[in-house]
């Protein structure tokens, strides 16, 4: 069984570096009320984009490439819709809707918090989380406050530190399962728009 | 082995208690991965030349998105599967003991034992898992 587990690494890059998908551009259910122009413009991006050389791009990224100006209620508002919207395209209905729905420093943010409850450890302090994650403590506020709205953490005081949980277990053991829900993998080839994946 | 009831692809419910008083292999794999793929000939084989005498292959489906969806990539990868696939979740690879690669298999005995888990494509993996098969057979 040594022998199995020494292999298991090198075989998940495998298969995810060899996995690839035809373009899936499901678009016939992504126009749908309750989205701004520019909301929808990013949508229909990420829309065609998912699933082109496996990328499962985020919405700050398709906000970046759309080229709007942008706010990060444009980005809650279109993350609460992906999650409502799983028909919207098969990479959501894969992977889920949190891969999409968050930022680089709202990911790491979460993998500090949901790994120190995993290990039954408090939580890390803001000081510490801002060394970690590499931004200064506003960044971090809106971090927690955007991850909270989002439902996918709570303030608990009694967790300690910044004063986080998260909220459901599939959050705390979120790796073991092999979910991406907190991975931020972004690539670009050349001449090509930058995208994230798995 | 965990009990288990999950939605087949044909829409079906699927029980673990299915699975009794034979040795089965429950491979866990996602449409996605080719690894997973390049194994499915190999499950076909084993299945088609044990079956009858009490084995059985069950493929767990996970990651892969709805029942159109695992039933589509199938079709457009023309891959042809011969033993039953069920939709699985993250809490029955938990139940499992955890799946942190893909594609993961295990091997379950007649009593619904876990008795061996083996992690990702490896080359000795094929005549690994039907050496145990056999023995496994051989045990009443």
């Amino acid at each position: 069984m040594q022998k199995a587990f020494t292999v298991t690494i090198v075989l998940f890059l495998l298969a995810v570096s060899a996995a690839a998908e035809a373009p899936q551009a499901t678009q016939a259910g992504s126009r749908v009320t309750g989205l701004t122009a520019g909301q929808q413009k990013v949508l229909d991006y990420l829309v065609v984009h998912w699933g082109q050389d496996t990328a499962v791009t985020s919405i700050d990224l398709g906000m970046k490439i759309v080229g709007s100006r942008y706010t990060a209620e444009d980005r809650y508002a279109l993350a609460v819709h992906i999650r409502e919207h799983p028909e919207l395209h098969r990479v959501v209905r894969r992977f889920g809707w949190v891969p999409v729905a968050l930022t680089r420093e709202e990911k790491v943010t979460a993998r500090l918090l949901s790994r120190a409850q995993r290990e039954q450890r408090p939580a890390p302090t803001m000081v510490e989380l801002s060394n970690v994650v590499g931004v200064p403590p506003t960044v971090l506020r809106d971090s927690l406050r955007m991850l909270e709205r989002l439902d996918l953490m709570r303030p608990d005081s009694s967790a300690g530190g910044v004063g986080y949980r998260m909220t459901s277990d599939a959050y705390i053991n979120w790796e073991g399962t092999m979910k991406i829900d907190f991975m931020y993998h972004r690539v670009q080839v050349e001449g090509q728009d930058p995208l994230d994946t798995f | 082995m965990p009990a288990f009831d999950l939605e087949g692809l044909d829409g079906e419910r699927f029980s673990s208690s299915s699975l009794s008083d034979n040795v089965a292999l429950v491979d866990f794999w996602a449409t996605w991965c080719r690894p997973c793929l390049e194994e499915i000939p190999t499950w076909n084989d084993l299945h088609g030349r044990y079956v009858s005498k009490g084995f059985t292959v069950l493929g767990v489906t996970v990651q892969s998105g709805w029942a159109s969806d695992i039933q589509g990539d199938i079709e457009e990868a023309k891959l042809e599967i011969n033993y039953p696939l069920v939709i699985g979740n993250g809490a029955v690879a938990e139940e499992f003991g955890g799946v942190l690669g893909f594609p993961t298999t295990f091997l379950v005995d007649r009593g619904g034992h876990i008795y061996k888990k083996y992690t990702g494509q490896y080359p000795e993996k094929a005549a690994q898992i039907e050496a145990d098969i056999q023995k496994l057979l051989s045990e009443q």
